[in-house]
């Protein structure tokens, strides 16, 4: 799955739940996406927001679908870092 | 370090699926114990296989019931005989007085209700009473979620949180997971309780202090030292 399906998911899913309002107070964006793996920006303190959209995404383009945050850090670099361990 | 628990994994998970590959997705998400919900008839061989095999894999293991009454009497009476088999009971009302019975049983430890039902709801009446915890289950939420009107069911969750948190009673989240796909990251569903109005301590708690503080409490009551409230044998037995 492509990081623009991924990311189209996570918007849809948030739009359903909290509404265009709630979208633009989150503040999303993509960052980057490897494999089934995708970074998420949003801003500080509208996190739980995001990870409730994980929650909640089930389906996309009707092919079923499980997300989990794995970090939620500050900085790219601490990511990055994270990521990168032989345990992903 | 907070410890993660989900209290209500239901006994279909393990027979869809081999434990090893159960306890390695519970660990991915987070979670260091989960209950695990079986009818009271299961055989407890089985229960007790499972536990030792998910206690390899670093998980604890709880034993849980879920009922639904459908009177009075049926419910007391499933209470006196699964009481100490089991280390949580949760339990689904039908109607509002059901609630009110439950809610006030010092047996009961979760009270959980169906979110396709208006008319049953966690109400101020039975708040009033509670002794338990109230339970939030993720999979009926997202099963519904699907079907669209969510903002329904959050308004009346939102509703029943408030509620609840102004009567100090405590709030667990769980996965309800039947299927690898249905377990959830902890910390997402601690994300869930904070967009229900929790706070951000509380929330936590609601996936980790909250579930643990049942389990260990019961099991204490179920053990051999204890004796009753408050009184409970020290040293060699």
């Amino acid at each position: 799955m492509d990081w623009k399906t991924l990311y189209s998911g996570f918007i849809k899913t948030l739009t359903n739940l909290f509404g265009e309002f709630g979208l633009a107070r989150v503040e999303l964006r993509s960052i980057a996406s490897k494999d089934n793996l995708i970074i998420i920006r949003c801003r500080r303190g509208e996190e739980h927001m995001v990870r409730c959209a994980a929650l909640m995404l089930t389906s996309m383009d009707g092919q079923p679908v499980k997300a989990r945050t794995l970090r939620v850090s500050g900085t790219l670099k601490s990511l990055k870092r994270f990521l990168s361990r032989d345990s992903i | 370090m907070r410890r993660y628990v989900d209290l209500n994994v239901e006994m279909e998970l393990f027979l869809k699926n081999p434990v090893s590959r159960v306890a390695h997705e519970i660990k991915r998400s987070g979670f260091h114990g989960v209950a695990l919900s079986s009818d009271p008839n299961t055989n407890s061989g089985s229960l007790k296989s499972i536990r030792e095999s998910m206690r390899e894999h670093g998980l604890d293991v709880a034993f849980r019931v879920n009922f639904e009454p459908r009177s009075r009497q049926e419910l007391l009476k499933f209470l006196r005989r699964n009481r100490m088999r089991f280390e949580v009971i949760g339990v689904k009302p039908l109607t509002n007085e059901l609630a009110t019975v439950s809610a006030r049983d010092h047996r009961v430890d979760l009270i959980y209700y169906d979110l396709s039902k208006r008319n049953t709801v966690f109400r101020e009446s039975v708040a009033h009473v509670c002794v338990g915890a109230l339970e939030i289950q993720v999979r009926p939420l997202v099963a519904l979620s699907a079907r669209g009107g969510i903002h329904e069911i959050f308004a009346r969750l939102m509703r029943e949180v408030r509620i609840a948190v102004e009567h100090d009673i405590p709030i667990v989240v769980t996965s309800s997971a039947r299927e690898l796909s249905e377990i959830k990251a902890a910390r997402d569903m601690a994300a869930l309780a904070e967009c229900l109005g929790l706070s951000g301590g509380g929330s936590l708690d609601a996936v980790s202090r909250n579930p643990m503080e049942i389990i260990s409490r019961n099991r204490l009551k179920l053990s051999e030292r204890y004796i009753m409230e408050g009184v409970q044998l020290l040293g060699d037995v």
